[in-house]
């Protein structure tokens, strides 16, 4: 199971690879001495909440969103390369979560436009001036917050964007723990940039 | 208009590029969906699109010094929209490594400057330590005051730690970069 967008796609294609070049999956079995499971199943963590929230798992967790309306942030994590087209597609996931998480997502245009990732570091202007475009848009559909599954997107949201353009970008681990007990935890909440303390504290004791 | 000569010895940067990606451009019809797509296209010199035209046209030189390459970020937007199943991302990811082998002028060294940071962090702790990272990319870019006051707020906040985070064993993280070496 793994939570990374990133992460998941880089295995994926490993996997990839390593069922289709005999020569690299000899390589590697040597190097790890052991032998690798063609069928081994790759889950994103979203498929498992996806799984859960059909089930109806978090139908009586004590924090439920309340309505919080929420702009499912994918970045990159929809898109990948034509070899790898048959992997299981994660397109509207989060919003299916966050519903079940008793949250209110709403439609916008932006959810699967790339954050600039290192361009931020190397080329700081092009970058923020996606996050801005992407930032805006998310206000301008009528979302309270931004829930991401990509630590990096949620860095470069953050960072990035211009102090007229912010409202709080969560990561969906942050979601849940919210929705588990609805008690915020200040550590996490300390961390970010965009202070979510106000978007919060309409719904929770913060 | 520049003219283009094409001679026999043209076709070789296309098959190179070919088979390095294994990705058949043969298949684009320059419908521009992966340009249109491209979140950063309009800061590129070059047009996703036309960068293969260019590499079928044997035009080498310019496209290993074109900003393009660099500024594309694989994130695979264009691959979703192309009708033909380019494997974009992996033509610009070859393109790089080519610019790289080649000593060309690289037209981005900034993005290759932070990229080798993170690896070199990698290589030595077995994860990146973000804040180690930022001081040797500002060292080399000698760019020592822009963000700053980011960096501080990431600080205060936790965001960057002062520590590295390291792997135990250090072997098996150099084990595997010569892995990656010999699987490449
Ligand atoms: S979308 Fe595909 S076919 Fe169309 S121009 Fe781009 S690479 Fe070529
Ligand atoms: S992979 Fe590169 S060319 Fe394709 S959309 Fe992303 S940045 Fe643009």
């Amino acid at each position: 199971m793994i939570a990374c967008p990133g992460c998941h796609l880089r295995l994926g294609d490993a996997k990839w690879t390593l069922n289709t070049n005999q020569t690299k999956r000899n390589k590697v079995e040597k190097h790890f001495g052991q032998p690798f499971h063609s069928d081994l199943q790759l889950l994103h963590f979203f498929e498992l909440l996806a799984d859960m929230s059909r089930s109806g798992f978090f139908k009586d967790l004590p924090g439920r969103l309340k309505g919080l309306k929420i702009a499912s942030y994918y970045g990159c994590m929809l898109a990948r390369p034509p070899r790898l087209n048959k992997m299981p597609n994660h397109y509207g996931l989060i919003e299916k979560t966050m519903t079940a998480l008793g949250g209110d997502p709403v439609q916008w245009g932006f959810s699967n436009t790339c954050c600039g990732t290192f361009l931020s570091v190397s080329r700081p202007l092009i970058a923020s001036n996606l996050v801005n475009r992407i930032m805006k848009a998310a206000i301008r559909s009528g979302a309270e917050c931004i829930v991401t599954a990509c630590a990096m997107c949620h860095l470069n949201l953050e960072i990035r964007c211009a102090s007229e353009n912010r409202i709080p970008v969560f990561h969906f681990s942050e979601i849940l723990s919210l929705a588990r007990d609805g008690k915020p935890s200040r550590e996490w909440l300390n961390r970010h940039l965009i202070d979510p303390t106000p978007v919060l504290k309409a719904r929770w004791q913060v | 208009m520049d003219t283009i000569k094409l001679t026999p010895a043209s076709g070789n940067f296309v098959q190179t590029v070919q088979e390095k990606s294994r990705s058949d451009l043969s298949r684009c019809w320059h419908c521009l969906c992966c340009s249109g797509g491209c979140p950063f296209a309009k800061d590129m010199d070059f047009l996703p699109n036309v960068i293969i035209r260019m590499v079928q046209m044997g035009l080498k030189e310019k496209v290993l010094t074109s900003s393009a390459i660099w500024l594309c970020v694989g994130c695979n937007t264009c691959s979703m929209e192309c009708p033909n199943a380019v494997d974009m991302a992996a033509m610009m990811d070859t393109l790089r490594r080519m610019a790289i082998e080649e000593k060309v002028k690289i037209a981005e060294p900034a993005v290759l400057s932070f990229h080798q940071k993170v690896i070199d962090s990698i290589s030595r702790y077995g994860r990146t330590h973000k804040l180690e990272i930022m001081m040797r990319y500002k060292l080399s870019e000698k760019d020592f005051f822009s963000d700053m006051d980011l960096g501080l707020r990431m600080l205060s906040r936790r965001k960057l730690d002062l520590m590295p985070s390291k792997v135990k064993n250090k072997q098996q993280i150099q084990a595997l970069f010569k892995l990656a070496e010999d699987l490449s």
